[in-house]
């Protein structure tokens, strides 16, 4: 059985199924209790759980999230909201210093069991600060896993997942990809961290990405289809941990490789993974692996300028003809 | 200030501790003088009384975040030196197993410890947090946040007692208070004589005692440990200490008038609290056998540390992540 | 049933040539003799014939493509003839897999071990390599139809294919060349980009194949080219005939190396070859690069003969009317640039030689005699460099002196 529904109202579906299974689960941030979130995500919510449970927040990202680490050191398992990823900068201490270090400060003393969840992603015309994609801010730091999912299937099994997981799990929601129909199944399921899927079998190159440029490798798969070029798409879905078996599994497979992501190219998590195919991959390749990414910019505003900023199924594919050669 | 009438007993358990907790920074700052550990450690002499009187007030039920200059918090707690002394060393018997060090000595497990935090201010988000889960849980414990006077500068401290008050969270915020974050007077770049008043903005209840006398500190506590538990949310007690030595061991703090040591000595808290003991009649060999199993206490706490294994290489990589720690670790 | 039309091998070291002209185009009537397309190759330009009648019907390697020996350059067949059925292309050679321009590039067999031991750089992805070693492919004379001409897996597939399929017995390749590494220079302003072909690319790769390998000593003697001067005077006057200063060097090198045969030997491999004849090289520079013809035995040459033949390959070379031996087989090379008023040089070894000999301009210098009073002689520089793997210093200084006494005493060249 299954239904189709949007993927902000699967994740909805996600944080009401935990919250009810779990008294430990609790969720906080900005416009998340009365106004039930700006996507409307938590609607009703406060009703059902009160106000222990979930509760909006003061502007005070740094102070808010530093009390979803205590409280998670206290065995609580809170889900934050943070209302866009560029916030993560004004928090980035209780982030990356407390939640992602203090397993490993305390000789494995403290769990975190704390989400972030975090709506990134380019194409909503929200300029410089409203616009990023930070993966690689957060996969950086060691301690914090990292997910990117796209479906309405994957952001529900996922984040269900993320809750229970005893680490803090960044969960990187699109913000283009709330307002997506999608079907998923009907009862109740998760999906594993760090399980890549292959959403596109191909012979000719591998397409590593995630979240929303999933959808528009897809279709820059079939454009390329239509040219005899065979691509697979492997969409991570999970980037700490790192699905490399599929990888690997899918690169030793096509012999070649492009990452897409909107992230700003240089110093972008696609970059890590490109150079670990560089590293271990080397003798599989038939191509040097190239990425398609962001530009070096600040998000600019204007949508002539946006759309330079992020990958668009033509570009994906002028990048898989490149490195093909065809 | 303690007006109050203790018994000899009583008092005697704040001099054992104050005792307890200066020989063994003595002792950490004799090693680390002969090279026997690594990087910095951040000593508490001077700041014993608050330490001593804060903890008494703290029931067993009731969790705590400390800071870089936490080694008496953990004393005072009743931590076990031996343990403490060899995180200092980075052995593995170390509380954190040599993972953590002098500035984030903790035991999580048996003592309700949210961690010595490295970061000025960052217990304070995680001290309104655990009051937060209290809040959710019911658990009628207390959180008590300890910081030091430079960690009020941070914007921490007001989103995080903001929060605490509007949502009456069960926290106590324990500033020591000793004028200097490294080198920088307090007055210097705080425009107010005190800073627990900060927390009238805030319309949370405050203190400001002498942090030289572990009395009057404990006396402090009690009732703000009391307003909280009540489910009057928070409270803010400030204790003016001295920091004898610089900012970390080593550091000869010359940008400090000599004045400041003078008036420390004057109020030394061991010798206060020890002629007070001596007036209520207790024998000045009372108070040496106090300092010299003190001193037994901590020569052992070192031993333990020096006869102690090094962590195996091979722990640099566990304990990263809770769960899946090999893969998300190795890329 | 389409015949191929295959690059020809015009001599022992050729490799490739490259397509630098068709006269016939797809569909034109062609006659087995007709001249259907021109290549440049090996210092050369050629023509080639058709060996059969019918209509072009598909030209494979465009112009400027660089093509084996072997390599397909068209099919020639009936008109309406299709060429997409598997038995029309059979050849005896191995078929293209497709005609495409990417099957231009279809490979050589070379079943020698792959000549990069000169370290040359050939562009090749990882699977590519991996997969050569695994299936024994040389790729060394492969042009590759990845990005950048990199040579990628299936072109080692399809070589491989081929390789197979044809008989051993392609010569052993010559040392690889330097792989093309186009498009790493940033152009500026004006600048203009010239594919390196023909001529210059040969000569591109000898030079850098020499410099590589060999280790070199380029010693400089002084010869007093007074008596010498006056002799050719003498010679004109008295014969009517205008030998050059070069011809006389020829005769007297010549002569010379005779009485040195240890500096006429090659190095190949792990042997020595002691050279029989004295085959001298002449350096001859073109507009397009440079050609070094060869004379013959030119130590059994009249010093008649031996001007008359040297004027014959220079003039010949120059008009690109050299037959593909007469460039081939020296033994020791003769470097001119005298004319030029070059003082001294460090001529590069022409391989397989084991020395060359730079001449250098004659000019006017004051010396003191026996008695302290200075008078005026002409002299020249010889600039000879040796391959110290097979020569010493005071070996080809020896021949350098007993060189420079012929110089110097005119007559004995011709005793």
């Amino acid at each position: 059985m299954s239904k189709k529904i949007t993927v902000s109202k699967a994740i909805g579906e996600a944080l009401h199924e935990e919250m009810v299974r779990d008294d430990k689960v609790f969720i906080m941030g900005e416009d998340m209790a009365v106004m039930g979130n700006v996507f409307a995500i938590t609607r009703g919510f406060l009703e059902e759980f009160g106000p222990n449970r979930v509760i909006d927040t003061p502007i005070s990202e740094e102070g808010f999230c530093g009390m979803a680490v205590g409280a998670a050191m206290r065995g609580m398992r809170p889900v934050v909201e943070l209302m866009y990823d560029d916030f993560a900068t004004v928090a980035a201490d209780p982030l990356l210093n407390q939640a992602a270090k203090m397993r490993y400060m305390s000789g494995g003393q403290a769990t975190v069991p704390m989400v972030l969840r975090a709506p990134m992603g380019a194409g909503r015309r929200n300029a410089g600060q409203h616009s990023q994609s930070l993966e690689n801010f957060f996969c950086h730091f060691p301690g914090l896993k990292v997910i990117a999912p796209c479906s309405a299937k994957d952001a529900k099994g996922m984040l269900k997942t993320a809750i229970r997981d005893d680490d803090p799990v960044i969960v990187l929601e699109h913000k283009l990809l709330y307002a997506k129909k999608e079907e998923i199944p009907e009862e109740e399921y998760l999906i594993p961290l760090g399980q890549a899927d292959v959403k596109r079998e191909g012979r000719d190159l591998t397409i590593i990405t995630w979240s929303r440029e999933v959808n528009f490798s897809l279709d820059a798969a079939q454009t390329l289809a239509a040219e005899g070029i065979d691509v697979e798409v492997l969409d991570l879905r999970s980037l700490v941990p790192l699905d490399w078996d599929a990888i690997v599994k899918s690169v030793s497979k096509t012999h070649n490789a492009v990452i897409v992501s909107e992230e700003v190219k240089r110093g972008s998590y696609a970059g890590e993974i490109s150079a670990q195919i560089a590293e271990e991959l080397f003798d599989e390749l038939d191509a040097p692996v190239e990425r398609v990414c962001g530009l070096n910019i600040v998000p600019p505003f204007s949508p002539t300028l946006e759309d330079e900023n992020f990958p668009h199924p033509d570009t994906i594919v002028k990048a898989v003809k490149r490195v093909l050669n065809k | 200030m303690a007006n109050k009438k203790y018994s000899k007993e009583q008092l005697t358990d704040f001099y054992r501790t104050m005792v307890r907790i200066r020989t063994f920074e003595e002792k950490a700052a004799e090693c680390f003088t002969k090279g026997m550990l690594a990087g910095n450690i951040h000593l508490s002499i001077g700041q014993e009384a608050a330490a001593a009187g804060a903890f008494a007030a703290i029931q067993p039920q009731d969790y705590f975040t400390s800071t870089h200059r936490g080694h008496g918090h953990a004393i005072a707690r009743g931590m076990d030196p031996n343990l403490c002394m060899a995180e200092l060393f980075g052995k593995k018997t170390g509380y954190c197993q040599g993972k953590g060090g002098s500035m984030h000595i903790a035991d999580m497990k048996k003592m309700n410890h949210l961690g010595a935090n490295g970061i000025v201010g960052a217990g304070q988000g995680i001290s309104a947090g655990s009051a937060l889960a209290s809040k959710i849980l019911g658990d009628n414990a207390v959180t008590v946040g300890c910081f030091g006077d430079s960690s009020t500068n941070e914007g921490t401290f007001h989103e995080n007692l903001n929060m605490a008050a509007a949502w009456k969270l069960p926290v106590v915020w324990f500033i020591e208070n000793n004028c200097y974050g490294v080198s920088t007077e307090i007055h210097r770049v705080t425009n107010t004589p005190d800073l627990a008043p900060r927390a009238a903005a805030y319309d949370v209840p405050f203190a400001v005692v002498d942090g030289t006398d572990a009395v009057a500190v404990y006396e402090a506590m009690v009732k703000a440990m009391d307003h909280a538990r009540s489910g009057k949310g928070p409270y803010v007690v400030e204790a003016k200490v001295y920091r004898y030595q610089g900012h970390y061991c080593g550091d000869p703090a010359v940008y400090r008038p000599d004045e400041y040591m003078e008036k420390a000595l004057e109020n030394d808290a061991i010798e206060k609290m020890g002629r007070r003991l001596m007036e209520m009649g207790v024998a000045a060999e009372e108070l040496e056998a106090i300092k010299k199993a003190a001193d037994d206490e901590m020569n052992a706490a070192v031993q333990f540390a020096v006869d102690s294994e090094y962590p195996d290489p091979s722990e640099a990589v566990t304990d990263v992540y809770a769960s899946d720690n090999e893969r998300c670790v190795a890329r | 049933m389409a015949f191929e039309v295959l690059m020809p091998q015009l001599g022992l070291t050729m490799e490739e040539g490259t397509v630098s002209q068709w006269i016939k185009h797809e569909g034109d009537e062609v006659k087995a003799g007709d001249v259907i397309l021109e290549i440049t190759t090996d210092k050369l330009t050629n023509e080639v014939a058709s060996e059969h009648d019918g209509v072009l019907l598909k030209i494979v390697a465009q112009e400027g493509e660089d093509i084996p020996v072997k390599g397909l350059l068209a099919y020639i067949g009936q008109p309406g003839e299709s060429l997409s059925g598997g038995e029309a292309v059979g050849g005896a050679s191995a078929p293209a897999p497709a005609a495409a321009p990417a099957a231009a590039a279809a490979p050589t067999a070379a079943p020698a071990p792959a000549a990069a031991a000169n370290g040359a750089r050939i562009r090749i992805s990882p699977l590519a390599r991996k997969t050569a070693a695994k299936l024994g492919v040389n790729y060394a004379g492969i042009a590759g139809t990845g990005p950048s001409g990199r040579i990628v897996l299936k072109d080692i597939l399809a070589a491989s294919e081929i390789q197979k399929n044809a008989p051993a017995a392609a010569p052993a390749p010559a040392p690889a060349a330097p792989a093309a590494k186009a498009g790493s220079l940033e152009l500026m302003e004006g600048d203009t980009v010239i594919k390196l072909a023909g001529m210059r690319k040969v000569v591109s790769q000898r030079m850098w194949a020499s410099h590589n390998e060999i280790p070199p000593v380029t010693q400089n003697i002084k010869v007093d080219v007074t008596a010498l001067m006056k002799f050719r005077k003498m010679l004109l006057a008295e014969t009517g005939k205008k030998y050059s200063v070069n011809d006389l060097v020829l005769k007297a090198t010549a002569k010379c190396l005779r009485q040195h045969p240890e500096m006429l030997v090659s190095l190949d491999g792990e042997q020595i070859i002691q050279r029989a004849h004295v085959n001298l090289g002449m350096a001859v520079a073109l507009d397009a690069g440079l050609i070094v013809p060869v004379i013959r035995d030119a130590d059994k040459l009249s010093l008649d003969a031996l001007s008359a033949a040297a004027k014959d390959l220079a003039s010949r070379a120059k008009e690109n009317k050299l037959g593909a031996d007469e460039y081939k087989g020296s033994t020791f090379t003769v470097s001119n640039l005298g004319m030029f008023g070059i003082e001294t040089f460090t001529p590069i070894i022409n391989q397989p030689d084991a020395a060359i000999l730079g001449v250098c301009a004659i000019h006017d210098e004051l010396d003191l005699d026996g008695e302290g009073k200075l008078f005026k002689k002409q002299v020249m520089r010889l600039s000879c460099t040796l391959d110290h793997r097979l020569l010493d210093g005071s070996v080809v200084a020896k021949f350098e002196m007993d060189l420079r006494d012929l110089l110097e005493k005119p007559m004995s060249i011709l005793l």
